[in-house]
């Protein structure tokens, strides 16, 4: 009865290649191993610069959490990032209170995010 | 006694035919029939004495049946050649049908007495082979034979013994024969024998055959025979004619029970193979249906089912392969083997490949030419002919398959295949069985240590809670599963002073418990050492930070309460807001800044951690809780939230610590509703009541604070400025 999903979607930006994550339903501490592996299959495909879209994500528990951390510090070391965007205020709440802004690069919109891999390269 | 009454009549028979011989002149009718009554009567009862002394049980054994009597019979044969020897060639007396000599009538005493033991035994020893699986209709027909023998012997009671049967006689002696035929075809012992003792027993019938006929022979005409004016005639006769006709008619009976036996044997010898296959296959089948209801040693079971085709006769070889789980690979392995060894069952077939194929099609799957199939490494000294793979599936989970092979090519019929057919279903019942008991054990082996752990997990969460003067406190817990990841603590720091601790570790288990035990040793030991709250939450994540791993953290909210100075000062890394409400009704959701404990183990923690310091007012009341609390969710999908704790905490303000944490969980119990809780939920309650004013300008100047200005009865400030 799992209830979340992920998906690939491939963009660009100034001639970058962004993989986009679109996160769908409840990503809990039974669905995390689902988001874990998505993201190994990225690192193992060599993407680094990643953008997780939230706007269908329903909720997040800590265990999915987690999984951003997990993968976080690998990405950045290999010259990428994780970046969250478009995250329901209730899902933001989770990651606010236990201080994912202060870690994690979460913006309003994927376009936002996207462009960010963009500035980032630039600057 | 009836021993004694055997001595008697032999005595009295042979006394009477002494005197008789000895008067020489022709008996009476009435002596005859005195005499030749008396010598039956001791014929018969020799026949039950012997039965109920020597041969009380009677065997089904045939070798033995036949061979024994076989051997006395011979004995009694070579006794007759050293009797000519003894007594020198005897006559009868033509006229009287007597013996001539008194020491001809003593011999033909001792014979006939040597010759109604051995038929009685003859008689004895064939009684087992033909009361085989006795039923009422056989056990009647063996005694209507024996009764018959006897009738037709007691015809010739008034006859001597050169003289003809008379009408009456020979119509009985048809009668006993028939009766004789009626025994003569139970031969049902012969199906079970295997072929070599079927050989050894058709070797004993034959003989038993010859030795009779020639018993017979000698004793009419050979050197055993009472010698005459006519042709030889048998001693026993001469002794009595109808006890002669007796033993003749058990001697009968013996001659043709071998020669039937004997030839049924021989056309038996070819079918028994068949036989012998149909046996082994259902001894086979019980030993495993045996097998699927007790619970037993995996490798044991394996062996005896891969024992099962060749012991029936099915293969020359037969191996099982099986997918082992915990070795995390799918394909089947050979665990044991009949007929080869488990290498070489290995290498000569793709053990993968021919089960992922049998499973697949759900039925047998029959190679006739095993060599010519690509899945066959087999070479030409490995002797695999045919191949059978039997895939073995219950309850729609594959456990592996069996395999069967022939040195033959196409060396498996039809039947053959429907029998291995029968065997690999009943070996995957007996797998399932077994596999289920393993995994019933493992759960309760499991089962027992999440109980342990959870009880050791019991012990580290605060058994009483510290007393504290201006203050009401209570705490609550409630795991979801067995091991809990949440925690809380409350230590007193001394002067009047208590940490209050409340922690989540990310994800549940058995992982949670062990940082939960971590923290608890972190709390132990550091929390005395400072009264503010931020260092006491930065050093726990520089502490915790090489035991973390890179996907755990903790948040955690830790807060002091003083006493002495009326303040509640709290750091919160990551952790859910509290919830503080005033006696005006007023309320808040605190949340200064500040990381979960192992999101980042440099500088940042550090820099990003504030410390609220909330001034207290008597009547305060805190919740400091974990996010199981407001995340427990209803029927309908909805959470408790942040706004249904606020509520009910401000409803019960006025009431005790107790009451309001009574009233926290009840109201969520009722909104979750009979949804399982899903996390582990803790709560503590604070409630400040104030200290009883021993200096009077502090307490004035705190309730003012409040009610004049309006403003937050609090400030934050960086952790480490």
């Amino acid at each position: 009865m799992s209830n979340f999903s992920v998906s690939f979607r491939e963009r660009s930006t100034d001639g970058l290649p962004v993989h986009v994550l679109d996160l769908t339903g409840e990503l809990d501490a039974h669905t995390a191993g689902e988001f874990e592996a998505a993201l190994q299959n990225c690192v193992d495909a060599g993407h680094t610069r990643l953008v997780v879209h939230g706007r269908d994500l329903q909720y997040i528990s800590s265990a999915g959490l987690g999984v951003f951390m997990a993968f976080v510090e690998s990405i950045r070391e290999a010259g990428g990032d994780i970046k969250i965007a478009a995250l329901q205020p209730r899902v933001f709440n989770v990651f606010d209170l236990l201080g994912f802004p202060l870690l994690f690069q979460i913006v309003e919109t994927e376009d936002e995010a996207v462009e960010r891999f963009a500035s980032a390269e630039s600057a | 006694m009836l021993w004694g009454t055997a001595a008697l009549l032999f005595a009295g028979v042979t006394l009477g035919l002494g005197v008789l011989t000895v008067v020489g002149s022709p008996p009476s009718t009435a002596s005859r029939i005195v005499l030749n009554v008396s010598a039956l009567a001791l014929g018969v009862l020799l026949y039950g004495l012997l039965g109920r002394t020597l041969l009380r049980r009677t065997s089904a054994d045939p070798v033995r049946a036949l061979w024994r009597p076989l051997l006395i019979a011979l004995g009694l044969m070579l006794g007759l050649y050293a009797l000519p020897v003894l007594v020198g060639p005897g006559f009868m007396n033509p006229g009287t049908g007597l013996p001539e000599k008194l020491s001809m009538a003593t011999v033909a005493a001792g014979v006939a007495l040597v010759n109604t033991v051995v038929a009685a035994l003859l008689l004895l020893y064939l009684r087992g082979l033909v009361l085989f699986r006795r039923t009422r209709t056989t056990l009647r027909n063996w005694r209507l034979m024996l009764g018959g023998m006897v009738v037709a012997s007691l015809s010739s009671v008034a006859l001597a013994p050169h003289e003809g049967t008379t009408l009456v006689g020979s119509l009985f002696a048809v009668g006993a024969f028939f009766l004789l035929l009626l025994n003569v075809f139970r031969l049902g012992w012969i199906a079970s024998l295997s072929l070599r003792r079927k050989l050894i027993t058709v070797a004993f019938a034959v003989g038993l055959v010859g030795v009779l006929v020639s018993l017979l022979i000698r004793q009419f005409t050979g050197p055993g025979a009472v010698q005459g004016a006519f042709d030889g005639m048998p001693y026993f006769s001469l002794f009595s004619r109808s006890l002669g006709d007796l033993i003749l008619f058990a001697y009968g009976f013996g001659i043709l029970y071998a020669l039937a036996a004997a030839l049924s044997l021989l056309f038996h010898l070819p079918t028994t193979r068949a036989y012998a296959q149909r046996t082994g296959e259902i001894q086979a089948f019980r030993t495993l249906a045996e097998l699927s209801t007790q619970v037993l040693e995996p490798q044991r079971l394996a062996t005896t089912i891969a024992a099962a085709p060749v012991d029936a006769g099915l293969a020359d070889a037969a191996w099982l392969a099986l997918i082992d789980p915990r070795s995390g690979s799918l394909a089947p392995r050979v665990v044991a083997a009949t007929g080869a060894s488990v290498d070489q069952a290995t290498r000569v077939a793709d053990a993968a490949a021919l089960t992922g194929d049998a499973a697949e099609a759900e039925a047998p799957l029959v190679l006739g030419a095993a060599a010519a199939d690509h899945r066959v490494r087999a070479r030409p000294g490995d002797g695999l002919g045919s191949l059978v793979i039997l895939p073995l599936t219950a309850g729609g989970q594959t456990y592996g398959a069996l395999f069967a092979s022939r040195a033959i090519t196409d060396g498996f019929e039809a039947d053959d295949v429907g029998a291995l057919g029968t065997f690999a279903g009943q070996a995957a019942l007996a797998l399932s069985h077994a596999a289920l008991f393993v995994e019933a054990l493992e759960k309760e082996r499991l089962a027992r240590e999440l109980a342990l752990a959870r009880e050791v997990q019991q012990r580290l969460l605060p058994q009483s809670l510290p007393d504290v003067d201006g203050a009401e406190l209570a705490a609550a817990e409630h795991s979801a599963s067995e091991v809990c990841g949440d925690y809380y603590d409350i230590v007193a720091l001394g002067e009047g002073c208590y940490g209050l601790l409340v922690a989540d570790v990310a994800g549940k288990g058995a992982a949670a418990a062990f940082y939960m035990a971590e923290l608890k040793g972190i709390v132990q030991s550091t929390a005395r050492l400072t009264r503010s709250p931020g260092e006491f939450l930065a050093g726990a994540n520089e502490a915790l930070a090489d035991s973390l791993g890179r996907k755990a953290f903790i948040s955690a909210i830790y807060g002091v309460l003083d006493t002495q100075n009326a303040t509640f000062t709290f750091a919160r890394a990551g952790h859910c807001p509290v919830v503080m409400a005033r006696q005006d009704g007023e309320h808040w959701l605190l949340r200064a800044d500040g990381l979960g404990l192992g999101l980042d183990h440099g500088p940042l923690f550090r820099r990003t951690l504030h410390e609220q310091v909330v001034r207290l007012e008597p009547g305060d009341v805190f919740a400091l809780y974990t996010d199981g609390l407001v995340e427990a969710r209803s029927e309908g999908g909805q959470e408790f939230g942040y706004d249904r704790l606020t509520e009910v905490i401000c409803r019960h303000r006025a009431d005790s610590a107790d009451e309001v944490l009574t009233a926290i969980l009840a109201e969520q119990q009722g909104f979750a509703g009979s949804m399982e809780h899903e996390d582990d939920t803790t709560v503590i309650v604070l409630k400040w009541t104030g200290l009883a004013p021993d200096s009077s300008d502090d307490a004035p100047e705190s309730t003012s604070t409040a009610s004049s200005n309006g403003e937050a009865p609090f400030i934050i400030r960086p952790a480490f400025a």
